[in-house]
Order: C-alpha cells, then sequence, then structure tokens
C-alpha cells in the first residue's frame, strides 16, 4: 500500500513538490527506485547506482526525446526548443553520437585543466574585483553581489565578450533558465524567445568584432574552428555561445549560493575549512552534491531494456533524478548531513554522468575553490542574517536571495592561506 | 597496476586530470594522456577514484596479479 501513496505524492511537474522533497526522495529510493510516472509514461531513478548506468549507456537512453520535464510535459504544443533555438544551431546536449562527439568536441579543449590554468591570473582579477566590493558586518545579499555574477564574469572571460555587457546577458541566462522552470505562462515563454533574437543580434556582432581582432579565447577559436569540412555556421555559432554563457550561470549561481549557506549553516565547518584549505577540493565536491543545482534530466529509450529488474520500453522514458542519487545512502553514509571531510571516491551527481556529463565540471570546481578561497582569506566568517528564500522551479534548486553578513579577518583568527601555499 | 585508457570513449573531460593531475593529463588533441601507466603504489587510490569516476568508462586498470 505503501506504493500507492507514493503515486499521490510523487509530483514531478508541480514546483511546489520541491519544497520539502527529500522524504519523498527516500521513500523512492526504499520502496521504489524504479518507479513508474505515469503522467509521462517515464520511470523514475532514484538510485545513484542506476542514474550512472542511464546517464552512461548512450546506447539505450538518449537525450533526443527532451531533456527537461517541462519539453516532455508539453506534448501538443510547438517544441519549445524550435521556439529559440534554430534546429541548424544542433544544441549538442540534444544529440546522440556520433554526432554529438563532433559538436562536442569544439568546445572540450577550452574546459580542460591545462585550458583554464591559463586563464588563472584573469579569472582571479575578476574574482578578486567582486570579492572587494563586499562590505562587511552589514547584511548584504550574496545572490545578487557575488554569487550571480561570478559565473558570467567567468564565462564572458572565457568566450571573450566584453565585460560590460554582463547586466544584459545575466538577463538572458535568466530566461534561458525559466524554459525549465514549470511557472511560465505561454505568454511569458513568447517573451522569452524575443529576447533570445535579441541575444543572437549581440552575439553576430561580436563575432564581427572577434574576426578583426581574434584572441586567444573561445569565441576566437570557435570562429576559426571547422565541422564537416566547413567553418561554423551562424546558426552554429550562435548555438555555443549561448550554451557557454547561460546554461552555466544559473547552476553556478545556485552552487556558489548553496556553498555559502551550508557553511554559514555549519560554522565549525567554515572554520575548519578557512584554517585547511587542502580541504576545499572536497568542500566543494560536498557542496555540489548538497546543493545539485539541476535536479534531474529525462532520457527516452532507444530500445528495450532493463533497469534493476524493471523492463522498460523503447520510447518510454527515464529521469535521471540526480537530487535523489546525491542523497542514496549506498553510496553516501549519512548522506543527509553536510560534510567538507566525505570520501570522495565515487563522485557525486551533481555534474551528471555519461557522456553528457557537465562540460563546465572542471571550470566550475576551479570557481568555487577560487572564490571561497579569497573569501576564507578576506572574511573569518559568515552569518545568515535571515532565512534565504527558495526559488520555485522543476529543474533548479537555488534561492533567491541569500542574506548574509561578512566579518572581516583580523590578527586574532589569521587565514591559513599563506601556509597552505608554501606547503603545496 | 597498469593504466589502459580507450580513446575512442575518451570526451577530453578532464575529470581525471583533475583528480590525479601527475598521472593524467588532457593533451592538445582533447584526449586523455597517461604521463605514469604505472603509476607509483601512493598513488593507487587516486587513480582507482579517476577510473571509478570517469564518466565514459575510458579508463581500465589492470590490477599486478591478472
Amino acid at each position: 500500500m505503501a506504493v500507492d501513496e507514493l503515486i499521490d505524492l510523487v509530483k514531478l511537474v508541480e514546483p511546489s513538490f520541491y519544497e520539502n522533497p527529500v522524504p519523498i526522495y527516500q521513500r523512492l529510493q526504499q520502496e521504489a527506485p524504479v518507479f513508474y510516472y505515469e503522467p509521462l509514461d517515464m520511470y523514475v531513478l532514484t538510485k545513484h547506482e542506476d542514474i550512472r548506468f542511464a546517464a552512461q549507456r548512450k546506447d539505450i537512453f538518449s537525450p533526443t526525446g527532451g531533456l527537461l520535464l517541462t519539453e516532455i510535459m508539453h506534448t501538443e504544443d510547438t517544441p519549445l526548443r524550435e521556439e529559440f533555438f534554430d534546429p541548424a544551431g544542433e544544441l549538442f546536449p540534444y544529440t546522440d553520437s556520433p554526432r554529438h562527439r563532433q559538436l562536442r568536441r569544439l568546445l572540450t579543449p577550452a574546459f580542460t585543466p591545462r585550458a583554464l590554468a591559463t586563464m588563472t591570473a584573469e579569472l582571479e582579477e575578476s574574482c578578486r574585483a567582486l570579492v572587494d566590493t563586499i562590505d562587511a558586518n552589514r547584511p548584504i545579499d550574496f545572490v545578487e553581489a557575488v554569487a550571480s555574477r561570478l559565473p558570467i564574469l567567468f564565462a564572458s572571460r572565457l568566450l571573450g565578450t566584453t565585460s560590460s555587457d554582463v547586466t544584459r546577458i545575466r538577463r538572458w541566462s535568466d530566461l534561458l533558465e525559466n524554459i525549465g522552470s514549470g511557472t511560465l505562462t505561454a505568454d511569458e515563454l513568447h517573451d522569452v524567445a524575443q529576447e533570445f533574437k535579441e541575444m543572437s543580434v549581440f552575439f553576430l556582432s561580436e563575432f564581427d568584432r572577434k574576426r578583426q581582432h581574434p584572441g586567444s579565447d573561445l569565441m576566437s577559436t570557435l570562429l576559426d574552428a571547422t565541422l564537416d569540412g566547413e567553418k561554423l555556421s551562424e546558426a552554429k555559432l550562435i548555438m555555443y555561445c549561448t550554451l557557454v554563457l547561460a546554461v552555466g550561470t544559473d547552476t553556478t549561481r545556485s552552487l556558489l549560493t548553496g556553498m555559502a549557506i551550508a557553511l554559514a549553516r555549519h560554522p565549525d565547518q567554515l572554520a575548519q575549512l578557512r584554517a585547511d584549505r587542502s580541504l576545499m577540493p572536497t568542500a566543494v565536491d560536498e557542496a555540489l552534491r548538497w546543493t545539485t543545482p539541476a535536479r534531474g534530466f529525462v532520457r527516452t529509450l532507444l530500445t528495450d531494456a532493463e533497469v534493476r529488474g524493471q523492463k522498460i520500453r523503447a520510447g518510454q522514458r527515464v529521469y535521471l533524478f540526480y537530487a535523489a542519487g546525491n542523497i542514496d545512502p549506498d553510496v553516501f553514509p549519512d548522506p543527509l548531513t553536510f560534510d567538507i571531510t566525505r570520501d570522495q571516491d565515487i563522485s557525486h551527481l551533481g555534474f551528471g554522468f555519461g557522456p553528457h556529463i557537465c562540460i563546465g565540471a572542471q571550470l566550475v570546481r576551479m570557481e568555487a575553490a577560487m572564490l571561497y578561497n579569497m573569501l576564507l582569506d578576506r572574511f573569518s566568517s559568515w552569518e545568515l542574517a535571515a532565512e534565504p528564500r527558495r526559488l520555485t522551479h522543476i529543474l533548479r534548486n537555488g534561492w533567491h536571495d541569500a542574506p548574509l553578513v561578512f566579518t572581516p579577518a583580523n590578527s586574532d583568527t589569521p587565514a591559513a592561506n599563506s601556509v597552505a601555499a608554501a606547503r603545496s | 597496476m597498469r593504466i589502459q585508457t580507450d580513446h575512442s570513449k575518451c570526451t577530453g573531460n578532464g575529470l581525471c586530470a583533475g583528480t590525479a593531475p601527475t598521472v593524467f593529463d588532457v593533451s592538445e588533441d582533447g584526449y586523455v594522456e597517461v604521463l605514469q601507466d604505472v603509476p607509483d603504489a601512493d598513488l593507487e587510490p587516486l587513480v582507482r577514484r579517476a577510473a571509478i569516476n570517469c564518466p565514459t568508462r575510458a579508463i581500465t586498470l589492470i590490477d599486478d596479479d591478472q
């Protein structure tokens, strides 16, 4: 009878479901780890092992039938993708191999550790300038002041766009994000499509500028790249730039905010991290697990298959429920506890898995580590001044605001950064 | 332990290089490059972690007794 109750409780396409979803995630894992969600003819996967299996078996599980719950809900309407993206652009997250691999490989060299290392000085400059704007000892909104800005500054540096366009870019990335929110009306969606046309105009003028003065940035690299024996079409150039600029900004915003909130709520761990920066990589990954900015994505089966003994037919779907997989006790003991020293032998699903794993993973890790090292150098601690307001959004776990008060570092609580630097 | 990699699976994400930078790198052509194909014993835990977490399962570890 427990499974019957679950049918009433699992409201995947209602944004309000995500106000308190964890007890349902746990019941799904315990009672129905491959749960049939009838409204979308879709099996919901909540075990870490099963999600990894489905994410990695690209021969079975495909993104071509849609990635977002909001996309597969609107089966009668025009597919949302075509409203915003010229199909000639070939959005690579929606493609299968071998084409997926060909498309993605034009971007991956810009995101490797080696490539990112060449950008360190520039990125540190952007990060430091932002941290400099933080007023200590009074409440500031961390989302507005820092978390929403840094990802755009980094993506802009990576692409080579002019930084004065941060405000516009932020609006576009928010609008793109809203496609997956589940809260937009049809009229609002049409407004978003209009904004996208403006964004395309912006990029076209940027491309002209870069052609006159090429650099070592990603836009210049893309302008020079070839695919199918030709230079990239405008539709493809716009696709790549839109994805880099928009897809990583809101998700990274959530992560940076989630990490600030988690550390504020666990001041002993904030102090521990401050004193021992060698913990920073595991702290960032724990924040990713804890926050899971993108809750999950859809796959459609190309062939009949079986997951944990459950037969699933070609054409049916699965939901890779990362948010649930990230609290799977079989992988993360005591999963509801935030622990910056947590063993990272099996990685979280915050970036997904398989060939469609987040292309920005290494950039995000670098960005969060850089920001939090600077914050912990500059400030000895921070606290919540008020309860942060959660977003109402099917896909994204995030916050409208996060009021924090930062306490400046002084000689009584020296940062460990110089010691850590000497040790490394 | 010996490391084998499969370039037909590798998509050049660099997660392995992030986990064990003295053992893995991503070369200019966008594929994993193994810097020590028989890694030092003290690096084995990180190498195992890199292999487990490779999103496309492009890294295989051959243990010494195999």
